[in-house]
């Protein structure tokens, strides 16, 4: 349901362009302009590259080749003072159903630099799947 | 670049020997490196000769195949074709400014993580175990920085704007010489 946090143990993919990751390494600024748009793994059936592809379809925006989706574990990101919310997404104008949508929000700054916090969040991605279909032969 | 003296010996297969101010005749052998040679016009006679010939050539000009322009070449086609991707449109002075960067440091600086961001500055990452540095390079000497610390749990570090020599002071001073370091 919407505003639902996501269980601890589960897990969220981000799109980040090219331009923002290189070598496993994502930039901070992938994860700019909160509320983050990010999916929900665990939402999806099936084992992680099925749950990814299904993820992929989903996406309401032009992927591009380049591009990455960028894993993070949902305890993780809070523990650095953010929270991760169910946000549904109905089917319109064209696109279809996103149900595994939800948002990274920040729910305290802690007094610290809001630079080092989304530092700390790029810093804390545990995998990366290519986001275009056909560079991956599981879509 | 100064002329040098290329004996020619019309052995079979006839081969060039270049009188190198070290002594060395590397210019010529087959190195694989980027490069641009000058084939002299005395070259025809030479090949149609059956004596020796002597002639003067320019010097030939390579590239080691490490150098910073080289290591990084490929991935500034990419963030080229991620640009058109994205519509960032680059902005001119950033890489350059990063590639001066990596000159002047007076260590070998070993290969960061480069991106493009969305106004169009070019940022590099080093990380390692105990450190993340990301400098975005705003153009001329001036960057701005986040300085990691991943021991920590919580986000701990410090960021700022600073001049090249400020950034090379806080490497120095943070003693993270070692994250950058070749």
């Amino acid at each position: 349901m919407k505003g639902d946090p996501l269980p601890d143990k589960d897990n969220v993919v981000r799109y980040v362009g090219g331009s923002k990751i290189a070598d496993g390494i994502v930039q901070p600024e992938a994860f700019n302009n909160p509320p983050i748009s990010v999916n929900w793994l665990e939402y999806q059936s099936g084992r992680k590259p099925e749950q990814v592809a299904r993820v992929r379809r989903v996406l309401r925006l032009k992927i591009g080749k380049t591009a990455f989706l960028a894993e993070l574990n949902v305890a993780a990101i809070r523990g650095l003072g953010f929270d991760v919310l169910e946000d549904p997404m109905k089917a319109e104008n064209g696109w279809p159903p996103a149900p595994c949508h939800a948002h990274i929000v920040v729910i305290s700054s802690h007094d610290r630099e809001q630079k080092l916090m989304f530092e700390k969040l790029a810093d804390i991605v545990v995998d990366i799947h290519p986001a275009y279909a056909e560079t991956n032969p599981a879509a | 670049m100064s002329p040098v003296q290329i004996a020619i010996e019309p052995t079979s297969p006839k081969t060039l020997s270049v009188n190198q101010p070290d002594g060395s005749d590397a210019a010529f052998r087959q190195t694989g490196y980027r490069g641009y040679s000058f084939i002299p016009a005395p070259l025809n006679a030479f090949l149609k000769s059956t004596g020796p010939v002597t002639f003067q050539a320019r010097t030939v000009a390579f590239s080691p195949p490490d150098t910073v322009l080289e290591v990084y070449e490929d991935r500034v086609k990419m963030l080229q074709e991620a640009a058109e991707e994205e519509g960032i449109k680059p902005r001119p002075a950033s890489l350059p400014a990063f590639f001066k960067f990596i000159h002047a440091a007076s260590f070998k600086v070993r290969p960061a993580a480069l991106f493009l961001l969305d106004d169009g500055c070019y940022a590099a990452i080093w990380r390692n175990e105990a450190w993340r540095l990301n400098v975005k390079f705003l153009g001329d000497d001036n960057a701005e920085y986040v300085l990691l610390d991943r021991t920590e749990d919580l986000p701990k570090g410090k960021s700022g704007s600073v001049t090249f020599d400020e950034l090379n002071n806080l490497i120095v001073a943070d003693n993270i010489k070692p994250l950058l370091q070749a």
